[in-house]
């Protein structure tokens, strides 16, 4: 009972405070941006827990399929002219037919041979993109290492997004951060993610019990992907830009902490990593260098002492509020 | 009685190893047919190969047609399902969705909820069905492991060592369990069983095998009666 009402009641909580946010920051950019940077990341980390955490399988090509996303949508908006609306679900359909492909090699992989598999990906693509850039294709050229440039940004009712007004693209980014996290709620609590979890707890039980694993193995690999692309693209028409540099070393590390931070296929842990190593990595900025020392402390200190992350956390502070909550009463019921 | 299930000398082996070596028998329709045969003797991996979770050489027949070239969900869906010697559970599931895996993917039936709780109620966990699988006793971890595998609703069901490591009590509620599985729903069993004496007291037919090869089958008493069964596994109190 209790639970339950503390739950709805920091549910209603976070939605206020999301939705009032730029009241509080809206003449400061630099903080709207990490903001909405806040939201994309979550849908990215959330995305990669679907694969990581809820169905176990080590995929760790991830990035590639939001750079994906966000160069396909980018390359049919510039030269086929098509929105950036419709260029979000292009971007998905592009990275889930590629998530679906990577997919195949990987249904007998298991563990490290898949992360090796997998983490290739992340030098594949880059030199892909470059290779495919000026003076290759006349029309279609990714612009090579400096990225595709002025990726239009979408319009609704005759007005445009842009760059100058961070406002309504923190309401777009906060309803498309809504949508997808209730989407990836809707397929763990559905069938399908009870197939994934009844892969990941035993597999061989699972298989045995009638649950065909190339098929779900398939499936997350594209649901996973498709999100990412999706955010890929909307990302890429947020600033505009999409490079090989979206997909470093330093920014696969950083989601790589979202996720294990905000823990493990205990959802919505890792969106919430993604909003709290988002703001930290902005505030380590000064740092330097440093910046992934200090991260890769985090997880290892995550890793071993709270192995669902952020989680374990609430979970901490939730019994604490209850208990606390149950002394008020106590103490109030029983005539000092 | 028709014959359920026939394997034609399988063999699987693991690089020089033939843990299973051309092995062939039937099954009837409805029995309760027992296998025993000392610790490595190939038993489990007989179980993985007609399950298909590994593919041998040979040939198995159920209802006579050939399903040793099928993945595991398609053997399930096919009417044979299985529990394992490691009890295993779906460990971050409840007890409710542990049955509900069984009954949603190894079953075409549309009344799953029905399934479910007709499941709860056979192997008596209705009352723990919402308990997280992992903090369950051992016992209850392999009654959920059970009702998982009869929610597929099969025609028969292959329990390897479900007794092992249970109480004397434990043990005699599984045998009750197992004799209602065979007579009221009529479900044909394969089981492995360490304790002969129990293993002789509930099957119609059993197989000894050692060493992945077939010494001995038939009914109990002629089983026991077996010299080489007697040498090899039964050992002096039995001569
Ligand atoms: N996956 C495997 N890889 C290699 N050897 C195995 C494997 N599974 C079983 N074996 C070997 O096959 C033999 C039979 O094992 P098993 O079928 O588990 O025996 P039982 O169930 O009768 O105790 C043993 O020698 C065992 O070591
Ligand atoms: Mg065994």
């Amino acid at each position: 009972m209790v639970n339950n009402l503390l739950k709805n009641l920091s549910r209603i909580g976070l939605l206020l405070l999301l939705a009032i946010l730029p009241i509080l920051f809206h003449d400061n950019d630099h903080i709207m941006n990490i903001i909405i940077l806040c939201l994309i990341w979550g849908v990215v980390a959330a995305s990669w827990d679907l694969i990581l955490g809820y169905a176990n399988l080590f995929s760790f090509g991830h990035l590639s399929f939001f750079v994906i996303g966000g160069y396909a949508s980018g390359l049919l908006a510039k030269y086929i002219g098509l929105t950036p609306w419709l260029g979000y679900i292009a971007g998905g359909i592009a990275a889930a037919i590629i998530g679906f492909l990577i997919g195949i090699p990987c249904l007998r992989l298991k563990g490290m041979y898949l992360a090796i598999v997998t983490f290739s990906l992340n030098f594949v693509l880059p030199t892909l993109i470059v290779w495919a850039g000026p003076g290759k294709f006349e029309n279609f050229s990714t612009g090579g290492s400096w990225g595709l440039t002025r990726i239009p940004a979408p319009s609704l009712f005759g007005y445009v997004f842009t760059r100058q007004e961070l406002v309504p693209w923190y309401y777009l980014s906060l309803g498309f951060f809504i949508m997808f996290l209730s989407i990836i709620y809707l397929i763990i609590k559905s069938n399908i993610g009870l197939a994934f979890i009844a892969l990941r707890d035993a597999e061989p039980q699972a298989k045995s019990l009638g649950v065909n694993e190339y098929k779900y193995k398939l499936l997350v690999f594209a649901l996973s992907a498709f999100i990412a692309g999706s955010a890929g693209a909307y990302y890429a028409s947020y600033f505009s830009l999409i490079s090989p540099a979206s997909m470093n070393l330093d920014v696969f590390l950083i989601v790589l902490v979202m996720v294990l931070f905000g823990g493990l296929g205990v959802f919505p842990g890792a969106a919430i990593g993604a909003f709290i190593i988002t703001i930290v990595n902005e505030l380590l900025r000064p740092t330097l260098e440093w910046r992934l020392v200090i991260l890769g402390t985090i997880v290892i200190l995550t890793m071993m002492f709270m192995p669902k992350g952020i989680m374990d956390i609430l979970a901490l502070l939730g019994r604490l509020m209850k208990r606390i909550l149950n002394i008020r009463r106590s103490s109030k019921s029983t005539p000092a | 009685m028709p014959i359920i299930l026939e394997t034609k000398q399988i063999t699987k082996r693991f690089g020089e190893l033939a843990a299973v070596n051309n092995l062939s028998f039937d099954v009837n329709e409805k029995e309760i047919f027992g296998i025993a045969g000392p610790n490595g003797a190939g038993k489990t991996t007989l179980f993985n190969v007609i399950s298909g979770i590994y593919s041998g050489s040979g040939e198995i027949d159920y209802f006579g047609e050939r399903i040793d070239r099928l993945r595991p969900f398609q053997v399930c869906l096919k009417g044979i399902a299985r529990t394992f010697q490691i009890p295993t559970v779906f460990s971050t599931l409840t007890v409710y969705d542990n049955i509900r895996i069984g009954a949603h993917f190894g079953n075409h039936s549309l009344n799953e909820k029905k399934i479910i709780n007709d499941v709860l109620e056979f192997i008596g966990l209705t009352e723990k069905q919402h308990i997280e699988a992992k903090h369950l006793p051992l016992f209850d971890k392999k009654l959920t492991m059970l009702g998982a595998a009869l929610a597929t609703e099969p025609k028969l069901i292959l329990l390897d060592e479900p007794i092992g490591g249970l109480s004397p009590k434990e043990i005699n509620e599984s045998v009750e369990l197992f004799k209602r599985i065979n007579n009221e729903l009529g479900i044909t069993i394969i089981v492995i069983e360490h304790l002969m004496k129990v293993l002789m007291a509930i099957s119609q037919r059993m197989m000894i095998i050692h060493n992945g090869e077939k010494i001995c089958i038939g009914s109990p008493e002629e089983v026991a009666r077996d010299k080489q069964v007697i040498e090899v596994y039964l050992g002096a109190e039995y001569a």
